[in-house]
């Protein structure tokens, strides 16, 4: 029930602020035109109404279901465009937080395990350097050494079906998440492995493994999750950066190319698409809750 | 530990989920691959990368150079640009085999080739020149100039939009049509040559399943094959083309927005051709060597636009004097700019000093022009006689330009050598659409533009760029207005024999330049790596071609050895 104001929220101030950001026919018309051929494209694509006017056009397509067409791309279906960059940027997504929960939670679990040892001031380096490096930079590193220099991987662009392609952009963007999910997961076992029943479970000879692994871990991956859930709706609304230096056509190059040439129909598409994902995701997110932690299923 | 190995279980199952979608979704989109090619030798692709995925492929929708250049492939037109053995451009046959002109020069008549078929397999006929014709004054139509005002009743269709409002564009035969003009204008033949009248079906237009400007069918050497957006535009050969089978089997356009990209897989030899990146020109021509590069000159030209005080204007954002108002202070800005060592150092060789409007080999170019060679001395005394010496008193220039790597570089040796001469400045950026609005609206003190030909006639600069008329959007964004300007370049469009045109326009040049709204600064040169092993296009190029999409060469001949 939540989501519908939510999405008319999203759409009335993705509309508001595309309106105020200029007109898109401008940029389709070249260095010599006229105010009266500006005029009359602009009414060709509906743009010379009141802008209350445009915008119950608007909704009224959205109950539809129609999310209208591209102007720049000159009558491509928004939802096309959306369901194609999403086809690239779901495999991304789903490599990328695969690296970051495998690498994380690893790193975490280790680090939990020898506290204050090489392992976890080598994992905090490592957490340091993720956080702070911008993801472009990282990006453009991985492909100089990989691509440029070793030739082990293709120089930026995509094929659909070949894996190769995905390899380093998914590592580039895993490896950002990597990071605060690795020091996530390492506090929060460590919170748990302080507390008196765990002592307690060791005293009575309880194995290592068995208690990091069976109660320390299980405890701090209710926390763990939140952040694994929100990256993963970061990145499905699309990693631009990443993309663009991969040369990759997801939907981060969809909204980014929309944005610059004013194309209002495409970027209130993204915004209602990137509110779903986030209201999926959060909803996702609470059922895990449910599963890993047995107080709030019985609650 | 029961929910640890749930945890294992699903981290397994999305890896394994990853792999699966990762590796599906394969198509013919393989660079080694061509449909309907099945397992024969490698077939022959011309692959070429563009930064950016066309416009539209729609000819009525097109307006930038780079949707010119994959459309042409696509589509042919009445006419076409030809080079000639002395390097000048004339215009020749395409699917009009001939053509004639009423000695008023108001009356064209068309003779159509017969048995040329459009992709869809369907006869070309005057009909179908007539219709695509006509679609230019349609509301969705972005370049209805290139027919109104002149053909008759141009101007009221455009405006009523009725189709019962009469045009004199009309097809007297199945294989014969007429254009007839309002009065004789000149550069009118030339118009029919670009990309905007080429010739299309109807009935591929007005299929509302597939968008005609992401779906194009046309007449040309290669067919429209797909268009995967940022990806890449493939087209493959048109057996039936009517120039002849061409020798390629398809041309594929990577869009690779980095130009570091681009170069890198040239060298790793996923690319045919591609421009090169700044401030890597010399290190990138030694790696790729010099058989691999194409260097041509273009009539493009770029230049530093001074906004004058005329036209209607309740508020001024900007006061444009003394730069817009003071012949004086803007002669002295022509003599501290060092074109020399914008185009050698700052463009790595990728323009020559401008010494005019017109760039060479353009019909009316005058070779003995002197230019203006830097002279800081000079440029300081005309400063002093106008009233600031050593830049005193002069406001702080603001120079608007547009946000890319090229102009951003210009720019900043531009302030540079003002700055030396006493001129401060202030340089803006602002995307392209911003800058475009910005001009068009008032007069700016300053801006950084240029100007691609659309066609080579001297028409297209200086009545397009300097007639008062010609205000604001349609191209005088500087709003300079002189009277000897606007009678020379009217009466030089009025008259058919060039002979007779030249002088007009020379003249109309050495008025503009005196007055000077412009500070001409360089004309673009184009160094591109082409490898040597593609034929046709260095013998072919033209100067109204750009990067490496080269919309004038004939891609029928093109061949990859």
């Amino acid at each position: 029930m939540q989501t519908l104001p939510v999405l008319f929220g999203v759409v009335l101030i993705a509309f508001l602020l595309s309106q105020a950001s200029g007109s898109p026919v401008r940029g389709l018309l070249g260095p010599s035109t006229n105010k009266e051929i500006v005029r009359k494209v602009e009414e060709y694509y509906g743009l010379h109404k009141p802008w209350p006017e445009q915008f119950l056009a608007h909704l009224n397509k959205l109950a539809h279901g129609d999310l209208g067409v591209s102007i720049a791309s000159h009558g491509q279906p928004v939802l096309q465009m959306i369901i194609d960059g999403l086809k690239v940027t779901s495999k991304l997504a789903l490599g990328a937080i695969l690296i970051a929960t495998v690498c994380g939670v690893t790193s975490g679990i280790l680090s939990a395990w020898r506290p204050y040892s090489l392992i976890d001031y080598g994992s905090s380096v490592f957490a340091a350097i993720g956080i702070s490096f911008p993801a472009f930079f990282l990006a453009m590193l991985l492909m100089l050494v990989f691509s440029v220099s070793l030739r082990w991987f293709p120089i930026g662009g995509y094929q659909p079906g070949e894996i190769k392609y995905l390899i380093l952009p998914c590592f580039s963007l895993g490896m950002i998440s990597t990071a605060s999910i690795a020091r996530l997961t390492r506090n929060c076992m460590l919170d748990t492995l302080s507390q008196d029943y765990v002592r307690s479970a060791r005293a009575k000879g309880l194995e290592d493994r068995s208690v990091l692994l069976g109660h320390a871990l299980p405890n701090a991956l209710v926390t763990v999750i939140t952040v694994i859930g929100n990256d993963l709706a970061g990145l499905l609304v699309g990693a631009v950066l990443t993309e663009t230096v991969f040369g990759l056509p997801g939907i981060g190059s969809v909204i980014s190319s929309a944005i610059f040439t004013r194309d209002l129909t495409v970027v209130m598409g993204c915004c209602i698409f990137f509110a779903l994902v986030f209201v999926i995701i959060n909803l996702l997110v609470d059922l895990t809750y449910a599963f890993l932690d047995p107080r709030i299923r019985h609650a | 530990m029961g929910r640890f190995f749930i945890f294992v279980g699903i981290v397994i199952a999305a890896a394994v989920l990853f792999v699966v979608i990762a590796t599906s979704g394969g198509s013919s989109t393989d660079p080694g691959s061509t449909p309907g090619q099945g397992k024969k030798s490698a077939p022959k692709i011309l692959n070429l990368a563009l930064d950016t995925d066309p416009k539209s492929l729609d000819p009525i929708g097109i307006t930038d150079t780079l949707s010119d250049g994959v459309a042409r492939k696509i589509h042919n037109a009445l006419v076409r640009f030809k080079r000639g053995e002395n390097g000048v451009l004339t215009v020749a046959p395409d699917l009009a085999e001939k053509w004639d002109v009423s000695p008023d020069g108001k009356l064209y008549t068309f003779t159509l080739r017969k048995g040329v078929n459009f992709h869809n397999g369907r006869e070309v006929k005057a009909a179908d020149a007539v219709y695509s014709l006509m679609r230019l004054l349609s509301i969705e139509s972005k370049r209805p100039d290139w027919l109104r005002p002149m053909v008759v009743g141009s101007e009221e269709r455009y405006k009523s939009q009725s189709p019962k409002s009469p045009v004199g564009i009309k097809a007297t035969g199945e294989y014969t049509m007429t254009i007839e003009l309002t009065a004789p204008f000149a550069p009118f033949i030339q118009h029919l040559c670009t990309v905007n009248c080429s010739i299309v079906p109807k009935e591929a237009v007005e299929d509302e399943s597939k968008p005609f400007a992401r779906n194009p069918v046309g007449v040309g050497a290669f067919k429209f094959e797909s268009w995967e957006n940022n990806l890449a535009v493939t087209l493959t050969r048109n057996d039936s083309y009517y120039g002849g089978k061409p020798k390629l089997d398809a041309v594929k356009f990577f869009i690779i927005k980095d130009r570091n990209m681009r170069v890198e897989r040239y060298f790793a030899g996923e690319l045919d051709a591609t421009d090169i990146p700044y401030g890597r020109m010399k290190e990138t021509l030694e790696k790729a060597k010099i058989e691999n590069t194409l260097t041509y000159d273009t009539f493009r030209t770029n230049y530093i636009g001074l906004g004058f005080p005329n036209g209607d204007f309740k508020k001024k954002t900007q006061d444009l004097s003394p730069f817009g108002t003071n012949k004086l202070v803007r002669q002295a800005m022509n003599y501290a700019i060092d074109r020399e060592y914008l185009c050698d150092k700052v463009l790595e060789g990728r323009g020559t000093p401008a010494k005019g409007i017109l760039p060479p080999g353009m019909l009316a170019f005058k070779a003995d022009r002197k230019g203006w060679p830097k002279d800081v001395k000079k440029a300081k005394e005309l400063l002093a006689q106008a009233g600031f010496p050593d830049g005193k008193g002069l406001p702080v220039l603001v120079i608007l330009h547009r946000n890319d790597e090229n102009t951003k570089l210009v720019g900043q040796a531009l302030a540079h050598d003002l700055d030396e001469v006493g001129i401060k400045t202030e340089l803006q950026a602002r995307d392209w659409n911003m800058f475009l609005e910005m001009v068009e609206i008032e007069p700016r003190q300053c801006f950084l533009l240029g100007w691609v030909a659309d066609y080579p006639d001297p028409d297209n600069f200086l009545y397009v760029l300097f007639h008062s008329k010609q205000w604001g959007a349609p191209g005088n964004h500087t709003w300079y207005v002189n009277t000897e300007v606007d009678a020379l370049t009217e009466k030089a469009r009025g008259i058919v024999d060039m002979a007779q045109r030249i002088p007009l326009y020379q003249k109309a040049e050495d008025i503009i330049l005196e007055d000077s709204p412009w500070i001409c600064t360089y004309n673009v040169r184009n160094v591109v790596l082409l490898r040597s092993n593609i034929k046709g296009i260095r013998e072919n190029w033209t100067p109204l071609d750009t990067g490496t999409e080269f919309p004038q060469v004939d891609f029928a001949i093109v061949d990859k050895e």
